[in-house]
């Protein structure tokens, strides 16, 4: 019962609730909303995995919710076509097979349409000598890769898993990302677009479940983008693959079929770097990406249910590197409040990134400490993976405990 | 050289991108079980009626045990912090706190019965 569990939380914290009202109740009228039972009853439980997906109001149901995007004002005449997230992918690599003479496709099992079948029919569409399958070793793809780029070409490397990239770590961060600082621009490899599946997939245990994301945040002269839709993965894996730098593409594979939309059937690109506001809100700021934006959405509206008034803002992050600090600062200041959550491990993970940079930035309109709600610090388990993952529960618990800083 | 005869997983259908002669040739030419199978026979210690009957056991030994293994719980979730280092660091013994309180506070939520409890 969440009434029953927050007077006991109440009772049992009583030391600090009383400063907390004594400090909230002058705040906003919001702080003394009382917390109440959901309509239906309890949350959904920790099994059925990504419930949120398939009616998620972020997820556009028609041609208009989707033409009517600003960020697709250019396309707005196109016709669309409903995609999941997996042939959305296709459709941008086909996009760009068939504008760029100089683009490849590859990786392990590419050829045959690849395990998540993101490349199904471009070996025979634009042939053998584009689109083509790689042997098993990574740091073989990648430095393949970046010698294609060097010289002007665009490879698209697919790294099966994103659990498997650490074999070509070296080539990454010591070979792409330096290429051009070390040459003093005479040289780069910015042609170069690596795609790796990444996030939870309900029983994908240790290695077919990691998020890396926060290594290669570490590393200056790549650039990090995390679609979460199918819309988004058109528009982001084209701007990557156009970008003149090395971009690296985390695709949620859980969202590889469940996510499905309207997606524009013409060629568009979406803006690398930048953050989207999904829903707006006052009182609380959170920010995810990938998958992870599912999960909050559910929480929020939890939340938003059992304390009547109480407005959040959700931002999408989109890009990790370079990340949006602007919007995030920007709608911190006005709610005084913020929550991070990512599947990646708590310490060491991007969200610490943003706490830190926030609290520079926003530190005098803070009326909560910054939270985080991460996976914790172990390898990613199988057995306990609903225990594991920053879960609806778990993020809903948070939002109430900064409600009630 | 060692050839994989069957799909890389439930979830794969290796014929996509492999022929099915392939794999049956491995299974018949060369294959290292058959070839020891049949040395063994050439020696009167093995038969087809052992074999037979040998693999009959092994199914039902595997089902039985696979039957066994459903009715056990499934481990402590505490586990999922164990064996991450020989003893557990500060940030560690922290999280678990954090996931217990939250079990007590939503116990319906986890189906926590499938799981064996600490102390059991």
């Amino acid at each position: 019962m969440p009434v029953t569990n927050f007077v006991s939380r109440v009772t049992a914290n009583s030391a600090s609730t009383l400063w907390t009202i004594s400090r909230t109740v002058a705040v906003s009228s919001i702080h003394r909303a009382t917390f109440v039972s959901s309509a239906e009853g309890s949350p959904p439980p920790a099994e059925g995995f990504m419930h949120g997906v398939a009616n998620s109001k972020f997820i556009k149901n028609t041609k208009d919710a989707c033409l009517r995007h600003p960020e697709l004002s250019a396309v707005k005449d196109s016709e669309t076509k409903k995609m999941n997230f997996f042939t959305a992918v296709n459709d941008a690599l086909a996009t760009a097979l068939a504008t760029d003479e100089k683009a490849v496709v590859f990786g392990e099992d590419v050829g045959f349409g690849g395990v998540f079948r993101c490349t199904i029919g471009l070996a025979e569409k634009f042939g053998k000598e584009r689109v083509f399958n790689m042997p098993l070793t990574e740091q073989g793809i990648i430095g393949f890769g970046i010698g294609m780029a060097a010289v002007g070409h665009t490879p698209i490397a697919e790294i099966q898993f994103a659990d498997y990239v650490f074999p070509a770590f070296d080539q990454i961060v010591n070979e792409a990302a330096k290429y051009r600082y070390r040459s003093g621009n005479e040289f780069n490899v910015g042609g170069l677009t690596i795609r790796m599946p990444c996030n939870a997939v309900g029983h994908g245990a240790l290695y077919h479940s990691q998020s890396p994301e926060a290594y290669f945040a570490h590393t200056p002269g790549l650039k990090i983008v995390y679609p979460r839709s199918p819309i988004q993965a058109k528009g982001f894996l084209l701007s990557a693959i156009r970008d003149p730098n090395p971009v690296l593409v985390m695709e949620p594979k859980i969202l590889y079929r469940s996510a499905v939309e309207h997606v524009p059937v013409d060629d568009f690109e979406l803006p690398l770097g930048k953050a989207e506001i999904v829903k707006e809100g006052k009182d609380l700021t959170v920010v995810a990406w990938g998958s992870q934006l599912y999960v909050l959405e559910l929480a929020v509206a939890e939340a938003e249910k059992r304390m009547p008034g109480l407005s959040i803002e959700i931002i999408d992050l989109r890009s990790i590197l370079p990340w949006d600090r602007e919007t995030v600062e920007k709608s911190v200041n006005k709610t005084g409040r913020l929550l991070i959550s990512h599947e990646a491990p708590h310490t060491g993970g991007f969200g610490g990134e943003i706490a830190a940079a926030i609290q520079e930035r926003c530190f005098l309109k803070l009326e909560a400490p910054i939270a985080r709600v991460c996976g914790w610090d172990t390898p990613f388990p199988l057995v306990f993976e609903k225990f594991y993952v920053p879960s609806m529960i778990r993020c809903l618990d948070e939002i109430e405990r900064i409600m009630k800083y | 050289m060692t050839y994989r005869v069957g799909h890389h997983s439930t979830s794969d259908d290796s014929f996509a991108y492999r022929p099915k002669k392939e794999v049956s040739d491995w299974t018949t030419h060369d294959n290292p079980i058959n070839r020891f199978r049949k040395y063994l026979e050439s020696l009167n210690l093995w038969s087809e009626h052992q074999e037979v009957a040998f693999k009959k056991q092994c199914r039902a030994d595997i089902l039985d045990a696979l039957n066994a293994a459903e009715k056990v719980k499934k481990p402590a979730v505490s586990n999922m912090f164990t064996d991450v280092y020989d003893e557990m660091p500060w940030n560690l013994v922290e999280q678990k706190e954090k996931l217990d309180l939250l079990m007590r506070r939503h116990p319906d939520h986890f189906g926590l019965e499938v799981y064996t409890k600490d102390d059991e």
